[in-house]
């Protein structure tokens, strides 16, 4: 016992100086900028990327991924797996509070994900929970409590999914816990619009102080976090336009924001300016209606990738800020398969598959039994890349014989193409005609097991984003097979395969990744965005 | 007078129904809801479909319509599907600083109109005139995002002598005094696009109108009993020129609450012109329609108003009910 004290003791000393080497400086106020207002703050409720962004700063999961994209501690301090790799036992870390002095608990865990199972409950959530066991039985009203999560004490929770799923941990991360003596007490239905929403109390490394409306976020240090106080006594996160949070950066009214690509020459010009660049996990890639026999040719779909100019869009429209994909991982993610082949930019090998195909090239527009290579591109509005490099994807493709007709609208819009509805607003089915190109951006996950709903022939709407309507067995029993194996060795190697058949099969041709531009006041010290966000190591930010 | 306000006062409410239900028709019309805005890989689609359905999103539009405005006709304008918040809530927030902005920038338009405009219709061709009419055309000329952000480059980054936006000195927690000379220094960049921007019109008006009014003959019968060149020109030809400045400020009061889209935008202003476009963009149409049902009321009120001053300013305007 004495042992153990001592130490604990040892441990403590160890943290709190470890905590003074990683703060040079303890207080201050950073102010750093995003270029839109967040929403909602109940992370439970639709987050969307500018959402999460704070509410990573105000709440924790039980576990976050690591800068390799695998997982460490959050509020869980340990996990183990069952021997029927079934049930996944949570450790949580000890002595944690809410923001408002109440103890964080099992059952707050438990009650979280309750909720998202509960048949009241309408924030977008419920499919993250529905591989728990008795979570659907739960959701349909047939049960009283979700029989696959079991408090164990204080400290220790156990979920158990139906069968193995290896994205367990993915899902985790996804989760923010909720406080139940908060959250409890407003009925699920009602989380959609109560004031909690823009008042949140977490269990993060900030407390939230304030929501101007317009303006800005206040948070300020939780002094007493789990893994230490942040170096900053102050966050202000403000919203604006891009190119003007741009210059307030540049004049030092805040401490760091995103850097447009066009704008990067006026940061590499401001001595007091620091540019990070960071990759990113999403994609841009052409989209394909495969109920259409034209698209459904692989010759088309082979001469089409092998036609467009990608290097050009990263090298003219992206300044070089940017890499080509050839698959459906981009280079970062660890399911890229290093093996995998390049499409080559090269229009006469596209010219020639479309000849020995049997498409005759006539008056500049390729046909074939009376059918004529002629589509329709939708693509989204707002981001310059995307809009400028339809247009070239729309020259590349004229000039082997193909015929594109561009169609631009915001995304919402997109989506009415793509999830189609029938006379009275309900879900149907994809046809033939709803579309045949468009181009959109995809942001694959840090688990790549979300391609289910997008590459097997279950997930065509209305169950699932599998518009291209991709149904070939092979590609979807990887992916299902990749969902029930935990073994990361074994897993890798079948996302490996499913990415190397992917590039032969090109269901999507996939474009070119972005990356990230940040620009930080060098006062603003440790800024470092990586993958995973801005904010990963806003505990260790220090300001002179 | 009370029969004619009658008579407008039923005219309005019949015009407010029209209005806001074309607009809440046209909305909805349009492909795409809020709830799209949300799709991520991690939800299902049927998750979508639910939340929609819990919204009534897929209901037919007129019984949607009827839902709102007896949502309305008990003073509540719902939820924003995006922030969570009541819309009243929201709305409270950014009236202050759009009317704080659009406010200062009246004053200043109609003042600057009245002194050149009075000036150069007494003095016409003169160099103020000339200056004056090149600068008004400048303004309405030069788009106000470009101008805005020139006067970002120029005296904020570049000088230094402005905040390049924002409402405040946001870190500095500045208190009383400070904060309302920090908030005006602010105000600064924003009040300049809008008053340059915003004084062409006016100007003119006012010009011409004075310089009619200068040669009426009763001008010249006060001339001639020797009354002052001053005297002339303050007491009858202003009166002739506050005419289109009435006019404004009825057509005005609607901007009074809107504000500015874009020099909001441009300059961070925590108004309702950004809190307008954000919800466009975000199909959170509880929030696009109560801002857009509330500028309907303030355009018929602002020009019933408009109307009533007129008959203030001059007699010969008369109310026949």
């Amino acid at each position: 016992m004495r042992h153990l004290l001592t130490l604990s003791a040892a441990l403590v000393l160890a943290s709190a100086s470890a905590q003074t080497a990683a703060c040079p400086k303890i207080g201050g106020t950073a102010t750093i900028a995003q270029n839109s207002e967040p929403g909602n703050l109940n992370p439970l409720i639709f987050p969307t990327t500018y959402d999460t962004n704070i509410e990573e700063l105000v709440f924790n999961a039980l576990v976050k991924p690591t800068a390799d994209l695998d997982y460490q501690a959050d509020l869980a301090q340990s996990w183990t797996f069952s021997a029927d790799k079934k049930t996944i036992t949570f450790k949580l870390q000890p002595g944690v509070k809410w923001h408002d002095g109440q103890a964080l608990t099992a059952k707050d865990v438990a009650f979280t994900l309750t909720a998202i199972a509960s048949p009241k409950y309408n924030g977008g959530a419920f499919s993250q929970v529905e591989v728990i066991t008795g979570a659907n039985a739960y959701h349909d009203g047939k049960a009283k409590s979700i029989s696959g999560i079991k408090v164990i004490d204080d400290r220790t929770i156990a979920v158990t999914t139906d069968k193995v799923y290896a994205p367990i941990l993915a899902t985790m991360a996804g989760i923010m816990i909720l406080p139940q003596h908060i959250y409890g007490k407003i009925p699920v239905e009602n989380w959609q619009k109560d004031a909690t929403n823009r008042n949140p109390v977490g269990s993060g490394p900030f407390k939230f102080k304030q929501f101007r409306s317009g303006e800005l976020i206040e948070l300020e240090a939780n002094k007493n976090y789990f893994a230490g106080r942040p170096c900053l006594d102050r966050l202000i996160v403000r919203f604006g336009d891009a190119n003007t949070m741009l210059a307030a950066l540049v004049k030092g009214e805040v401490d760091a924001a995103p850097v447009p690509v066009p704008s990067v020459a006026s940061v590499k010009s401001s001595p007091n300016v620091k540019l990070s660049v960071v990759d990113q996990l999403n994609f841009d890639y052409v989209g394909t209606n495969l109920r259409n026999p034209l698209l459904a040719d692989q010759a088309v779909r082979n001469a089409m990738a092998y036609a467009i100019n990608r290097k050009a869009i990263v090298s003219g429209l992206m300044s070089g800020y940017g890499n080509v994909v050839d698959t459906l991982f981009p280079k970062s993610h660890w399911a890229y398969p290093t093996n995998v082949k390049p499409i080559p930019y090269d229009p006469a090998l596209a010219q020639k598959t479309l000849d020995d195909a049997g498409w005759k090239m006539s008056g500049g527009v390729r046909s074939k039994g009376g059918k004529t290579l002629k589509f329709r591109m939708f693509y989204t509005t707002g981001n310059p890349v995307r809009e400028r490099g339809a247009a070239l994807i729309q020259a590349n493709l004229r000039q082997i014989g193909i015929q594109v007709d561009l169609q631009s609208m915001d995304f919402p819009t997109l989506v009415t193409f793509l999830l189609p509805k029938d006379g009275k607003g309900q879900p149907r089915a994809v046809t033939t005609s709803d579309f045949d190109l468009f181009i959109l951006g995809f942001g694959i996950e840090r688990d790549p097991s979300e391609y289910l709903s997008y590459f097997t022939a279950d997930g065509q709407p209305p169950n699932g984003y599998n518009f291209s309507g991709y149904t070939n067995p092979a590609g979807g029993n990887l992916l299902v097979k990749g969902q029930e194996t935990v073994n990361q060795a074994t897993r890798k190697s079948l996302y490996n395969q499913f990415g190397l058949m992917m590039r032969d099969q090109l269901p999507w041709i996939p474009l070119t990744q972005a990356q990230a531009l940040y620009g930080n006041q060098t006062r603003l010290h440790n800024f470092a965005p990586d993958i995973r966000g801005v904010n990963v190591n806003v505990t260790r930010w220090w300001v002179q | 007078m009370l029969p004619f306000i009658a008579k407008r006062g039923i005219q309005g409410v019949i015009l407010l129904i029209m209005v806001s239900f074309i607009s809440f028709a046209v909305m909805n019309l349009a492909p795409g809801n809020a709830m799209q805005t949300f799709i991520n890989p991690r939800m299902s689609p049927q998750e979508i479909t639910r939340a929609e359905n819990a919204l009534g999103i897929n209901k037919p539009i007129p019984v949607q319509y009827l839902g709102w405005a007896s949502n309305l006709l008990q003073g509540n304008f719902g939820y924003s599907v995006r922030n969570g918040e009541s819309v009243t809530a929201l709305l409270k927030q950014r009236a202050g600083p759009t009317l704080l902005l659009t406010a200062t920038s009246f004053v200043l338009i109609v003042f600057i109109a009245l002194v050149i405009g009075v000036y150069s219709a007494a003095r016409p061709y003169s160099l103020v005139d000339y200056l004056s009419t090149t600068l008004v055309f400048a303004g309405i000329s030069i788009p106000s995002f470009f101008f805005g952000l020139t006067l970002i480059y120029l005296f904020s980054v570049q000088l230094g002598w402005f905040p390049t936006s924002g409402f405040e000195s946001y870190s500095a927690g500045h208190q009383g005094l400070a904060l309302f000379l920090d908030r005006a220094w602010h105000m600064a960049l924003p009040v300049c696009v809008l008053t340059l921007t915003g004084i062409a019109g006016i100007l003119r008006h006012v010009r011409s109108s004075v310089s009619e009014a200068l040669r009426q003959d009763y001008i010249r019968t006060a001339r001639s009993k020797g009354v002052g060149e001053r005297a002339i020109l303050v007491k009858h030809a202003l009166r002739n020129g506050l005419i289109p400045v009435v006019t404004l400020l009825g057509l005005s009061l609607p901007a009074f609450f809107a504000g500015s889209v874009i020099t909001e935008t441009i300059f961070a202003w925590p108004g309702m012109g950004r809190l307008l476009v954000d919800s466009v963009f975000a199909r959170d149409y509880p929030v696009s329609m109560a801002i857009n049902t509330i500028t309907a009321v303030l355009v018929i009120v602002g020009s019933l108003v408009a109307d009533m001053l007129y008959g203030l300013i001059d007699p010969r305007v008369r109310f026949d009910g």
